[in-house]
């Protein structure tokens, strides 16, 4: 902790305070908190030992449909619906689809993060043919993005999930889940319907992010051929980094943290005048390698 | 005592080339079995069928390597840096072939060594490589190829070389002890560790190939294409996985890998790709839809068919 | 029919495993109030029985009645709530949650406010469990990952003990506890005794069942063999109920003197594993069968990992003495000098169970088939395949049949085979008949003899007494991941002798 302190200290030195200056911590902070509801998502998928490849598609298309029923009469209650609804519903789809095909999660998260892929692509390729843009949010109707309703939207965000992961029936099953399938079947958990219910919870969590993603840059631009799975790669990396730390903090907790460190380190990195898209990317793989590492330090089973 | 039985397993390739082929040549109205199509389909699926040769080695470990499509690009890219700085082809090769094994050496040091999920390593490495390629095309701007590459494009070449590739490919995974090993750790990582394979070396070596030949994959490409460019290898990994699951191969690795499904597989593919084209589908998602489902469903009716032989098995045995 | 003390009838109960009856058609029948042992050999279908009772296993055929009423339940929470607890022996505790949640975990509805469960009220129920119970204290808000193997079944217990059971069944509980805890445990039974509670036990420890269990039921291959009360039975009585008569001494060695060579073989100097092993040292001859036998968490099992290179952070010298003194520092300088390991879990760790009987019978003798240019040929494969099938009287279709196609006992014949076609120096062990039938057992026996007679060392780790005491030259004790003593044959080699320094 301290250790990051003085470096933030020092760094901020470097650039004339531009680096801990009020506004720069603003958006440092608006912005750890997009990846954070993915993350805390993520939390429950990886809790069971299932991984799921395609929220980032799940994101565009969520945002996407935030985007349009904002622009409607609904508004505000549009937007926020639309995430989730949206988020939610292709979660659980896909958690189906792990349930009952018995594919690897992964692979099939991959499969279906391509599908999801195509009709975002399909969609915003149609509105270009029409000569309009893909929904776009007007800037009066952005202000869930910004302060002070994106820190509201966040503690709502904090409390659920941590009641939901430490506080109800259906997260200790989930989490019991990761001790394997046999186990928590012998303890009487109906594993099948739990796996379902991890869609359900990670899904609107994944449609949180989603309406705040739309909200706060206005429109998303569909992205093809996988690229939609770098989106999951920053809550990754704070998962992950809040996992390596879980014995001391609550995971939940940790990874808002967490978040805010790798996306300090990205705002250093645009600081020192790196260029973001191009090898920020790689920093970021770099990241993702690292701290896999380090989660997987003590792992005693055979990975695949 | 000896009983011939039909593997459903072995069925699921050659039954899925047979469909494919008919149904495409049914809806492109012949189009799809002309001349001059069939050279263009055996001509793209060459780069294919170059990278399901290496990449075959990691899948029957049971792993899988996400970054055969970006090593593909970025050995081309760095290949493509020597060659203007250097002037010379055989130089720009061998950078591409250097480039491709240490990739593979990297990944497969971070999932023998570390122990990081193969999927995730190599998922990492994709999005990482691809910035790294976007940076220096940003920078370097698009380039052409030597003429001597474009020497590879002819099929006089082209061919013998593939021919060859698949060969060895063959030989090493069937008819080596390697091969044998590599199938033994995708089967029981434990059970081969105990029987005195050195499993953290196959596994680096299995990586190494299968980054030489993403390599190999990339020249080609370039020989191909003419030019290297940032999108290079997009999604291609995607195809290579296909490949070698439509082909009838597990998701475990281990037994089900088997050289000829690659093959087939990489044609299936192809078939579907140009088939969608010809039938005037040639956008880049519903190529994509169409991989991503296709993908699901071949997964889904190999692990079916497998589960459904056990069970039958079980049954008979149960009640004997 | 039903008689009114009895508590629980059971009525041709069978239970399939693949091509194995585990349970064949058993009638059992549970009285009111009784703690009831159950005894049998390892894979005679105990612990099958017990977890079908407890809804962890569906039956496959039978009857069950509680209480007079039909009885089905299909999870073990349908089992609580009917009043059946169990402690299994195998399956353990949910690692990444807290022990006071895992106590109960599947059944937290009645802790549940407004979907929000009160933690507090979990741990304080917990808490009073344990003292009700007299339980040793756990800290119920670590993770249980963290905790002892003896605290993870002070947990077991209090979950099974949470639904207030009319029927507790404990499997192998006391093997991991403390000599503090087993009398713990003892009068926890008694208590319940007292209270009206019907218990049913598997113990490895004959003498302790014949003590607490006031009838004794066993099982061979799968069928009930008779129940009888303990004051009728002594051990030897029991035991030969678990044998069966048809297998007598002719099953072991005959010889009754150790007989092996004067050349050492292999020396083990010093070993030290972190938290299961402490300063191991032993010689193995030339020709001999060094056995080792133990307690469960004695070490014997480390042993052979240790031997063989196979467990991390290893200390001391293990040296082989072939063509020079050879250090085994890893698996693979194991393998390549003419060691071989057969681990305990013949399925998970021994053999490829998806792939073909050819892949796995030549996979440890890769090495020598490779002809030149590293070329494996197809037909040298087949033909040492074919060759060990015929040799080791494997029953199966073909040499191409996939191992999870057969019985045990097969499965078992082509894991050893496949090291005894190879000109081994030291195998070593590690419960080579574990769940094989009699007759496999016996033709396990005479590979190994005819191996000795070869001049082939061995080590023959087992948690089974008998089949140490009816094979080795020389036998090592252990207990808490030490030597504890060394017997040979023909001195003093009997069960009691043993049995004296293991507890």
């Amino acid at each position: 902790m301290i250790v990051i302190l003085i470096v933030c200290v020092a760094f901020n030195g470097a650039f004339d305070g531009k680096f801990l200056s009020g506004n720069n911590i603003n958006i440092l902070i608006s912005h750890a908190i997009l990846p954070t509801f993915t993350a805390w998502g993520m939390c429950f998928v990886f809790a069971c030992d299932y991984t799921d490849m395609s929220i980032g598609s799940i994101i565009i298309l969520a945002a996407n449909a935030a985007g349009i029923l904002g622009s409607t009469a609904l508004g505000y209650p549009g937007v926020i619906l639309g995430g989730i609804v949206t988020g939610m519903v292709l979660m659980t789809l896909n958690f189906l689809i792990f349930v009952y095909t018995k594919i690897p999660s992964w692979i099939a998260g991959i499969g279906m993060a391509m599908v999801y892929e195509a009709i975002a692509f399909f969609y915003s390729s149609r509105q270009l043919a029409k000569g309009s843009t893909i929904a776009q949010l007007e800037s009066e109707m952005r202000k869930l993005a910004k302060p002070p309703y994106i820190y509201i939207i966040f503690v709502i965000g904090l409390i659920l999930a941590y009641t939901i992961y430490n506080r109800t029936e259906i997260g200790l099953n989930i989490r019991a889940l990761g001790n394997g399938i046999r186990l928590s079947e012998s303890m009487g958990i109906k594993t099948a319907r739990t796996i379902i219910c991890v869609g359900i919870i990670c899904g609107f969590f994944v449609g949180c992010s989603a309406f705040l993603n739309e909200s706060y840059s206005a429109r998303i631009n569909a992205k093809t051929g996988l690229t939609s799975l770098s989106m999951i790669f920053q809550p990754m990396a704070a998962y992950m980094l809040a996992q390596v730390l879980q014995t001391r903090i609550n995971i939940i907790i940790g990874i808002p943290l967490c978040s805010l460190f790798v996306y300090g380190i990205f705002n250093m990195l645009t600081f020192l005048g790196i260029p973001s898209g191009t090898l920020q990317e790689a920093v970021l793989g770099v990241i993702v390698i690292v701290f896999g590492i380090l989660a997987q330090r003590k792992e005693t089973r055979v990975v695949k | 005592m000896m009983e011939k039985r039909i593997d459903k397993n072995k069925l699921v390739p050659v039954i899925s080339l047979v469909v494919m082929l008919l149904a495409f040549t049914a809806f492109t109205g012949g189009t799809m079995l002309s001349f001059y199509n069939i050279r263009m389909l055996i001509d793209q699926t060459v780069v294919l069928i170059i990278a399901c040769c290496g990449t075959i080695f990691v899948i029957s470990l049971g792993s899988v390597d996400l970054s055969v499509g970006v090593v593909c690009g970025f050995s081309a890219v760095i290949g493509d840096l020597v060659y203007r700085t250097t002037g010379s082809t055989i130089l720009m090769i061998l950078t591409c072939m250097a480039v491709g094994v240490l990739a593979g050496l990297l990944t497969g040091f971070l999932i023998s060594k570390c122990k990081m999920p193969s999927f995730m390593c190599t998922l990492a490495l994709l999005i990482g490589l691809r910035g790294i390629i976007n940076y220096i095309q940003s920078i370097v701007g698009i380039n052409y190829a030597s003429d001597s590459l474009m020497y590879l494009q002819k099929e006089s070449i082209k061919i013998p070389l593939l021919i060859l590739i698949i060969a060895i490919s063959w030989y090493v995974f069937g008819y080596t002890k390697f091969g044998k090993k590599c199938q033994a750790v995708g089967e029981n990582e434990t059970v081969a560790r105990y029987t005195g394979v050195p499993v953290i070396k196959t596994k680096m070596i299995c990586y190494m190939i299968s980054g030489f030949t993403a390599a190999l994959a990339g020249i080609f490409t370039v020989a191909r294409l003419g030019g290297t460019s940032t999108t290079m290898g997009t999604n291609f990994e995607m195809k290579v996985l296909i490949a070698i699951y439509v082909g009838g191969i597990l998701v475990r690795g281990g037994a089900t890998a088997r050289s000829y499904k690659v093959i087939i597989g990489a044609f299936v593919v192809m078939i579907i790709e140009n088939g969608l084209k010809i039938m005037g589908y040639a956008s880049a998602e519903i190529n994509e839809a169409a991989q991503g489902i296709l993908l699901m469903v071949i997964l889904f009716l190999t692990m079916y068919f497998e589960e459904h032989e056990g069970k039958t098995k079980k049954r008979r045995l149960a009640k004997q | 029919m039903a008689e009114k003390d009895n508590i629980l009838e059971i009525r041709g109960l069978c239970k399939y495993f693949g091509s194995t009856a585990a349970n064949d058609h058993i009638d059992f029948d549970l009285k009111r109030g009784e703690v009831r042992g159950l005894a049998g050999e390892n894979g005679s279908g105990k612990s099958t029985l017990l977890q079908q009772i407890a809804g962890i296993y569906l039956k496959d055929e039978g009857v069950m009645t509680l209480n007079g009423e039909p009885y089905d339940p299909k999870n073990p929470i349908d089992a609580i709530q009917k009043k059946v607890g169990i402690v299994v022996q195998e399956l353990g505790v949910l690692n990444n949650l807290p022990a006071g949640v895992n106590v109960f975990s599947g059944r937290m509805k009645q802790f549940t406010k407004f979907g929000v469960i009160d933690m507090k009220q979990v741990y304080r129920e917990a808490e009073a469990l344990f003292d009700k119970y007299g339980l040793m204290k756990v800290p119920l808000h670590q993770m249980c990952r963290q905790m002892s193997i003896e605290s993870r079944k002070m947990v077991e217990l209090a979950r099974a003990l949470s639904g207030d059971p009319d029927i507790l069944i404990l499997d192998e509980v006391t093997q991991s506890l403390s000599q503090n805890n087993r009398d713990m445990l003892y009068h926890l039974i008694d208590l319940l005794k007292k209270e009206g509670k019907t218990l049913i036990i598997i113990t490895h420890d004959l003498e302790e069942m014949l003590e607490i269990c006031d009838s004794i039921s066993v099982l061979r291959d799968g069928q009930l063999i008779t129940t009888k009360d303990s004051s009728m039975l002594d051990t030897d009585e029991v035991k030969r109920l678990m044998v069966g008569r048809e297998v007598s001494n002719e099953y072991y060695r005959s010889d009754m003197q150790a007989n092996y060579g004067e050349e050492i073989v292999l020396h083990v100097e010093d070993v030290c594993v972190p938290g299961e092993l402490e300063h191991v040292s032993f010689q193995l001859h030339k020709g001999e069968i060094l056995g080792f036998c133990g307690l469960s968490d004695s070490g014997i099992h480390e042993v052979g990992k240790a031997v063989f290179a196979i467990s991390s952070h290893r200390k001391g010298n293990v040296v082989l003495q072939a063509e020079g003194r050879i250090q085994i520092n890893s698996i693979h300088a194991a393998t390549s000098n003419g060691m071989a390991y057969v681990p305990k879990d013949r399925d998970g760790e021994a053999l490829m169970m998806q792939d073909s009987i050819l892949s796995n019978f030549v996979l440890p003798s890769l090495n020598e088939l490779q002809g030149k240019g590293i070329f494996l040929s197809p037909k040298k494969l087949r033909e040492l395949t074919d060759q060990g099938i015929k040799d080791y009287n494997v029953k199966c279709r073909g040499a191409n049949q996939k191992m999870n196609g057969l019985s045990g006992g097969n499965k078992q014949k082509v894991n050893l085979g496949r090291w005894l076609v190879k000109d081994l120096n030291v195998l070593v062990l590690d419960c080579p008949t574990r769940g094989v039938d009699v007759g496999v057992k016996a033709y396990i026996y005479h590979m190994m003899e005819e191996a000795k007679k070869k001049g082939l060392s061995m080590l023959l780790i087992s948690d089974e007494l008998p089949e140490v005491l009816g094979m080795s030259d020389r036998l090592i004790v252990m207990k808490n991941g030490r030597i504890q003593g060394e017997f040979t044959r023909g001195e003093n080699f009997t069960q009691e002798a043993l049995i004296e320094v293991m507890v």
